[in-house]
């Protein structure tokens, strides 16, 4: 299927999803003023993606910010990510926070107790 | 000759105020003030230069987070939810002052929008519970709100007034101040500590 790249802008994360070469990525920031119109395009692309998953997916989230609307997207992604698993893959989530970025490191945590999916946490200088 | 006078008088008022205007921005150690149409651009803007001036002041990094995390969500709450009374133009919708100064070795962020005053009572209900929440509570309700609430038909989580509180770790200031028997202009004022 058809890959899913959005450049990194001063509001909105980078986002690489490719089944073919098994790269799943969110980095940067998110704060949108219109977070659906931006989280829409890759909701609907995990849906397509849902019916033809790889055996593991390992999604990478890098992000140095987001603001309140964009942690309702990101949980719905999430929950995307979620019903990959009870259909029977593997599903990995890679939580990335700086170093010094506790309350980062916080959010994964919160996603991580609503989200049964695994997570592993990764911080950075 | 009457135009000239009345030309004069007005060069002059604007020359007082805005040393007048220079002198409060030193007095009160203001970063940022500004007062129009609130978007995206601006939003970025403000971020990046409050940013940049406490970088340069070797603020903390954890402070910088802080500071810009409640920055942005006290101008979305301007863009998405002040309403705009008729008086104005269509170029002035989603306007508000927004206001970022240096306390007390931490810092201040105010803002003001107009609001409808029938919005009043809810947003006092909001505010009064939310100032009342212990940080177990806070972390709570944000998991509540994002797990079973949909966006507003405004785009947002109802999470921004929620977030500031837990980021700054103090409670909310406000006030109401009526305008008209529409209209009142809403005060939001929050302190964010070293």
């Amino acid at each position: 299927m058809e890959a899913l790249y959005l450049e990194e802008t001063d509001e909105t994360p980078g986002i690489k999803l490719d089944s073919e070469k098994n790269i799943f990525e969110f980095i940067g920031k998110s704060l949108p003023e219109d977070v659906a119109t931006f989280y829409n395009p890759i909701l609907d692309w995990l849906d397509e993606y849902s019916k033809n998953l790889n055996d593991t997916t390992e999604v990478v989230f890098k992000l140095d910010y987001f603001n309140t609307a964009s942690s309702k997207m990101i949980l719905d992604v999430l929950l995307k990510l979620e019903e990959f698993q009870e259909s029977g893959k593997a599903v990995k989530v890679k939580w990335y926070y700086a170093e010094d970025d506790e309350d980062m490191e916080d959010a994964g945590n919160e996603y991580s107790e609503i989200v049964d999916v695994p997570f592993e946490f990764e911080s950075y200088n | 000759m009457r135009f000239l006078k009345k030309d004069k008088v007005e060069k002059e008022d604007f020359m007082d105020l805005i040393f007048k205007y220079h002198l409060s921005m030193e007095k009160y150690h203001i970063h940022i003030i500004y007062e129009g149409q609130i978007d995206e651009t601006i939003t970025s803007a403000f971020i990046s230069l409050a940013e940049k001036n406490m970088n340069k002041q070797n603020e903390d990094s954890k402070l910088i987070r802080k500071v810009y995390h409640i920055m942005v969500e006290f101008l979305q709450n301007i863009h998405k939810h002040a309403d705009n009374p008729d008086r104005y133009d269509s170029l002035s919708n989603n306007r508000g002052i927004f206001l970022m100064a240096s306390k007390d070795g931490g810092y201040v962020v105010v803002s003001g929008n107009f609001v409808l005053r029938e919005k009043i009572p809810g947003l006092q209900d909001l505010l009064m519970k939310v100032n009342f929440m212990g940080a177990k509570e806070v972390k709570d309700y944000y998991q509540r709100k994002i797990l079973n609430e949909g966006l507003s038909d405004k785009g947002g989580a109802g999470l921004g007034l929620v977030d500031i509180i837990r980021r700054s770790e103090s409670k909310l200031e406000y006030r109401f101040e009526n305008i008209d028997e529409k209209y009142s202009f809403f005060i939001l004022k929050t302190y964010i500590a070293k």
